[in-house]
């Protein structure tokens, strides 16, 4: 008999446009102990089916058509609320993405971890403090006592995710659900949170259910493995069959679709010996310290790029790589004279880029692209596609009406988009042709260079690789000079030819990708190496990780203190 | 936070100094003098007027030494009621005003925090378009229309209550205070509304759940606090409003409060009296915007901690 | 287009060019709300009343008949007369003008000053902003309502004052408004595009700052409307608005409430078209908060 056994559950939302179903008929079992991967894209329904067996659902517009969740004779999906109130939080409980967000910003920790204790174990709140000490110590928070008066905004996004695990342990769950638990956080902290929670499971024997978009972080802790798209279990299986025998063609697409493998054409473009396209030589920016509402006027000044140089040659692909903070963004922003840099010089082919003021520079501009994040914020709502590439291409030079039709549509095309659409407004599009949106309307300018800040980091897997093949085949077929930047390393081992990764500012190690990743030299690159989880779940499992501390080389010398708690 | 409090203190300062002077400019910019209006006053008697009250000397003087005067806490006397000085009167008036705009503003925040929780925490059905309807009502039902129909109705029609003064007969102190209260309680109510549901929305009210905490714990304990902030923050201006909507409650039931003094000080051009409870008025609104601001950022931890931190 | 050039055959038709704006969106959605429908019509009968008034009221504003009196609504009088005989629907029609009117212009003071102060505000940003809205911070702690009166009583009671006096006091919400609007899309990345695309600081602004703004100015403006109406007739009552015999709501109102007891049709029916013009505008500010709001559009 399973720990839970879910069967046929179906979840639908009403909407304006009428019934939607988000989870059709998704059945599994639950044994103690073991762990339950669920992968899936947005939109798959992976945490639409966890919310609904501890009934997190809003309802309206959730309504659980079908299927019962029995648990411990328990059919979750009908129970009452107030037996419902006693299984969650109790004998399950869940973690949710974004650490940030979940804890009460309202409250110390203290408060919230003794809650659960006080409201199902009964206990007194002098017994409650004291576990919710010894939870606090388990998950690795030193000076417990002290750090229960401290509110969520205190602790980094990895000792948040901490406390929420500690918080949901405290009650001796017999299940864990964790929600993309570590998909907020950066790799190297990713890395030591999922130890944690391997960790702590196999100690107190919970079974867990674990949601995730990474195939890697599924792979290195499920027993077993749900494949979910749009709401449909696709594929069900040990995570054995799901990673080397993947019985659906789903599966095997979002397998594929991560770029593991190198890029397939090496060379740079040109010989080392010309001239390069951009020179960047000694770079730095700060920043004056951004201050809370009521406080002190501005006194320090983080310095988010520190002395930063580098040589960019015509035609070739350079990959920038860093964690949230390593000054990776501000080094994109520089370059394209959006951030002045505090010191340092910026030669584009001997024009001097750095001095450029008014009309001049505004010039050049069109010579540097750039391509953002978050295509959402990266397109005005309130212009159509059409108006948005006309105003790039007049921008650049004047054309007639039916010259700026042509080539707008041209550039459509040459992005994968049906030109039919050039009418439509940015929100009618999905988030991935909103890139190629964006895409197109670099090109309008004719580039040089084209700087990417995260191009493919707010998409999904499958469609990630299919941006990435694009910007490749605009630097094979235009010439494109192009910097990428991502924090992601199978993209920059994808897409770059050359790789620079970034560590608090600096450069800390540059080369040719292949060389970079096969012989890491810096420790921070190979910490940063050793935490990508990798999808093959042999060799995710018995992997050592290694830890890069600051102060263990010199450059964490200036360091911003922007990671202002001091864990 | 002390910090922050005093620096508050330290800007109100300058602030108040300006209200200060503007008034005191525009009152004696005012076409006329105080004494102008009483048709044929005789030149001589006019000039003993002027001289006593010093209304000969140089505007640069009078300003001197009202401002000294003030610093002492003498606005002067009144020229419309010999004999007094604002400072008597002021006195004599607040406490009836105060009284009044307390019990107001337990009515805004009693009926306008219970109706906004009511309406938020079952979004969309009747219990929130009811409470919600009846708001927007407040809001469009000005206190000098609300006011008389209340009287009307229960006053008049039902005479359960008395339909003016303060103090003299019992309950009489419940149709001014109900009819300046709702006013506001319609604007806590729609305020209380807004930042309870973006509250509710957040994730940590779905953490709250998943830990099985009864729905009370999760809408008192994790959602209010937050939810009332826009509420703290409405209370500074709401004061302001309150003293404003006391003239009308005061002329309307016949108080003896300060801004029933006010209006009438303003239509017998008693100026003397007008720039003191323009200053008084505007000390108090500065005081209760103060508090407001404090208050904010002491139920908001984040405020509260970065401000200490960088202290 | 029949004489297509063969190359262009995937080239989208001309109806292509024009698919659902958000501002159509908007629109549809504020179609869609009933009562914000209902406000915007009584709002428009009421200010087509108040331009022909002068052409379609019944009487002189006026005259006065001593020996009519006050007569209860009939069909002499549809809605009575006041304790001079003077026939008050055409009093409530020719204090719509003033009313109506105040409401109108303080507000245009209001939004031209708030949309100039937040915008500069907004897009200057560092220094100038922090000092700008610190003013603005300064001014909100002031006793507006007192400084008006202080206003009314020194200067007199004169009809343009009291218009600049109202929107010197409204346009600091909308300063505020306006201000972190326009932060909040400066710091759009379509922002930086723009930059990058090498467009001047005025294009930018033009193309992509004012039309990204205007949905919460509009709806600010929508509301701010009925709070100037209110002050306009807040004053009046008090009698330092509107001087007889012009007339306006406020002053109606404050006449009908002395008399409320013996000719109760005097309080109501001022209250009454007051109360009406109020709503409508409320409902259609909360109608067009709801249309124009992107939260609302997303699902």
């Amino acid at each position: 008999m399973a720990l839970l056994s879910v069967k046929d559950l179906s979840v639908c939302f009403h909407t304006r446009l009428g019934l939607a179903r988000a989870v059709d008929r998704i059945s599994f079992d639950l044994e103690t102990g073991r762990t339950l991967g669920i992968v899936g894209e947005s939109g798959s329904g992976k945490t639409v089916t966890a919310h609904s067996l501890l009934g997190l659902l809003p309802s309206p517009p959730a309504r659980i058509e079908n299927g019962s969740a029995l648990f411990d004779g328990i059919d979750l999906l009908r129970a009452p609320e107030d037996v419902l109130r006693a299984v969650r939080g109790n004998r399950i409980s869940m973690i949710f993405q974004d650490p940030l967000s979940s804890l009460n910003p309202y409250l110390t920790i203290g408060t919230q971890l003794i809650e659960p204790l006080r409201v199902h174990g009964g206990l007194s709140r002098k017994a409650a403090t004291e576990r919710a000490m010894a939870g606090l110590d388990e998950v690795g928070i030193s000076h417990p006592a002290e750090r229960l008066h401290s509110y969520p905004h205190e602790f980094s996004g990895g000792m948040r995710q901490r406390v929420m695990i500690a918080m949901a342990l405290s009650t001796a769950p017999d299940i864990l659900i964790a929600d993309e638990p570590t998909t907020a956080l950066d790799v190297t902290i990713q890395a030591q949170i999922l130890d944690l929670i391997r960790h702590l499971q196999g100690r107190h024997g919970i079974a867990t259910i674990f949601i995730s978009h990474n195939l890697g972080v599924i792979a290195g802790i499920a027993d077993e493995v749900m494949v979910m798209r749009r709401g449909v279990c696709v594929e069900r299986g040990s995570a054995e069959d799901v990673f080397y025998r993947p019985a659906h063609v789903y599966t095997r697409q979002l397998l594929a679709s991560i770029p593991t493998r190198g890029k397939p054409t090496p060379p740079p473009a040109e010989s080392p010996d010309a001239a390069p396209l951009l020179k960047i030589d000694g770079i730095r920016v700060s920043y004056a310290q951004r201050k809370a509402p009521f406080g002190r006027r501005p006194t320090a000044r983080i310095r988010a790029v520190d002395d930063v140089s580098l040589e960019l040659h015509r035609g070739e692909i350079l990959g920038l790589v860093g964690e949230s903070g390593s000054g990776k963004s501000t080094m994109a922003r520089t370059l394209l004279r959006l951030v002045e840099p505090d010191s340092g010089s910026l030669t584009m082919e001997g024009v001097p880029l750095g001095s450029l003021r008014g009309s001049a520079l505004r010039a050049i501009r069109p010579r540097l692209q750039m391509i953002f994040q978050d295509p959402y914020s990266s397109l005005d709502p309130r212009m159509t596609v059409h108006e948005c590439l006309r105003e790039a291409l007049l921008q650049r030079a004047p054309a007639s009406r039916e010259q700026v039709l042509r080539e707008s549509t041209q550039l459509m095309l040459d992005v994968g988009l049906e030109p039919a659409q050039i009418g439509k407004y940015p929100h009618e599009f999905s988030g991935g042709q909103r890139q190629r949106i964006a895409i197109a309307r670099a090109l309008a300018m004719r580039p040089e260079l084209i700087v990417a800040d995260e191009p493919v980091s707010s998409l999904d897997v499958t469609v990630q690789a299919l941006i990435l093949d694009l910007l490749l085949e605009l630097n094979r077929r235009r010439g494109v000079t192009l910097i990428i930047i991502s924090h992601d390393l199978s993209v920059i081992r994808y897409v770059s030819d050359r790789t620079a990764v970034m560590y608090r500012g600096r450069i800390v190690e540059l080369g040719a990708t292949e060389d970079l990743f096969r012989e890491p030299k810096h420790g921070y690159t190979r910490a940063l190496l050793s935490a990508i989880p990798i999808p093959d779940p042999r060799v995710e499992r018995s992997r050592r990780r290694t830890f890069y501390a600051e102060g263990e080389q010199e450059a964490g010398k200036m360091a911003p203190s922007t990671q202002s708690p001091l864990f | 936070m002390f910090e922050f409090v005093l620096k508050r203190v330290l800007q109100a300062i300058p602030v108040l100094w300006i209200v200060i002077t503007v008034a005191f400019l525009f009152v004696h910019a005012a076409p006329g003098g105080p004494f102008s209006q009483e048709r044929a006053v005789p030149p001589e008697v006019l000039k003993a007027l002027n001289e006593r009250y010093k209304l000969d000397q140089p505007l640069l003087i009078q300003y001197s030494d009202y401002l000294r005067n003030l610093a002492r806490g003498d606005l002067g006397p009144s020229f419309k009621y010999p004999g007094r000085t604002v400072s008597e009167i002021i006195l004599a008036g607040m406490p009836v005003t105060f009284e009044l705009g307390f019990y107001a503003l337990l009515v805004a925040l009693a009926v306008g925090i219970g109706a906004g929780i009511l309406a938020a925490t079952r979004p969309n059905t009747m219990r929130d378009y009811l409470p919600m309807s009846l708001a927007m009502v407040g809001i469009c039902l000005p206190t000098y229309v609300l006011g008389p129909l209340l009287v009307l109705f229960f006053g008049i029609r039902l005479e359960w209550l008395p339909v003016s003064g303060w103090g003299y007969l019992p309950g009489d102190k419940i149709l001014p205070s109900m009819t300046l209260g709702l006013a506001y309680a319609a604007y806590v109510a729609r305020l209380c509304r807004g930042g309870m549901l973006e509250i509710l929305s957040q994730d940590f009210i779905r953490t709250a759940r998943a830990k099985g905490l009864p729905e009370t714990t999760v809408i008192y304990k994790h959602a209010l606090r937050g939810g009332l902030q826009p509420v703290v923050s409405f209370l500074g201006p709401a004061l302001a409003g309150l003293l404003g909507g006391s003239f009308v409650i005061e002329t309307l039931f016949q108080i003896p409060g300060l801004g029933r003094y006010y209006v009438q000080a303003a239509f017998n051009r008693d100026y003397t009296l007008v720039l003191g409870t323009t200053i008084f008025f505007s000390t108090l609104i500065l005081v209760f915007n103060l508090l407001a601001d404090i208050a904010t950022v002491w139920l908001n931890p984040r405020l509260r901690q970065e401000d200490g931190a960088r202290a | 287009m029949p004489e297509q050039p063969a190359g262009v055959a995937a080239m989208p038709g001309r109806e292509a060019m024009h698919s659902p704006s958000l501002w159509r969106d908007a629109g549809l959605r504020l179609a869609r709300n009933r009562l914000a429908m209902i406000g915007l019509i009584v709002l428009a009968f009421m200010v087509v009343l108040a331009l022909l008034t002068p052409w379609i009221a019944p009487y002189s504003y006026e005259a006065q008949d001593l020996e009519l009196g006050p007569v209860a609504p009939a069909p002499a009088h549809w809605l009575g007369t006041d304790i001079f005989g003077r026939d008050l629907l055409t009093r409530i029609l020719y204090g719509s003008r003033v009313s109506l009117a105040v409401g109108f212009l303080a507000t245009a003071v209001a939004l031209t000053i708030g949309v100039l102060w937040g915008a500069c505000a907004g897009y200057i940003g560092g220094g100038a902003d922090a000092v700008m809205m610190r003013i603005v911070d300064i001014l909100y702690a002031l006793p507006f309502t007192i400084f008006i009166i202080l206003l009314m009583v020194v200067f007199g009671q004169n009809i343009l004052l009291l218009f600049f006096a109202i929107g010197a006091v409204e346009w600091l919400t909308m300063a505020r408004i306006v201000r972190g609007q326009v932060l909040s899309v400066r710091h759009q990345e379509y922002i930086e595009a723009a930059v990058t695309m090498g467009l001047s600081r005025w294009q930018i602004i033009r193309r992509h700052v004012i039309p990204n703004v205007l949905g919460p100015v509009i709806v600010y403006t929508t509301l701010t409307i009925p709070n100037v109406i209110l002050l306009e007739s807040f004053l009046s009552f008090l009698g330092l608005g509107v001087q007889p015999p012009a007339s306006s709501w406020g002053v109606l109102i404050a006449y009908g409430v002395e008399t409320m007891e013996e000719y109760p049709w005097l309080l109501f029916f001022p209250a009454a078209t007051l109360s009406l013009a109020l709503f409508s505008l409320n409902f259609l500010g909360d109608g067009l908060r709801d249309a124009l709001d992107p939260r609302a559009s997303k699902d």
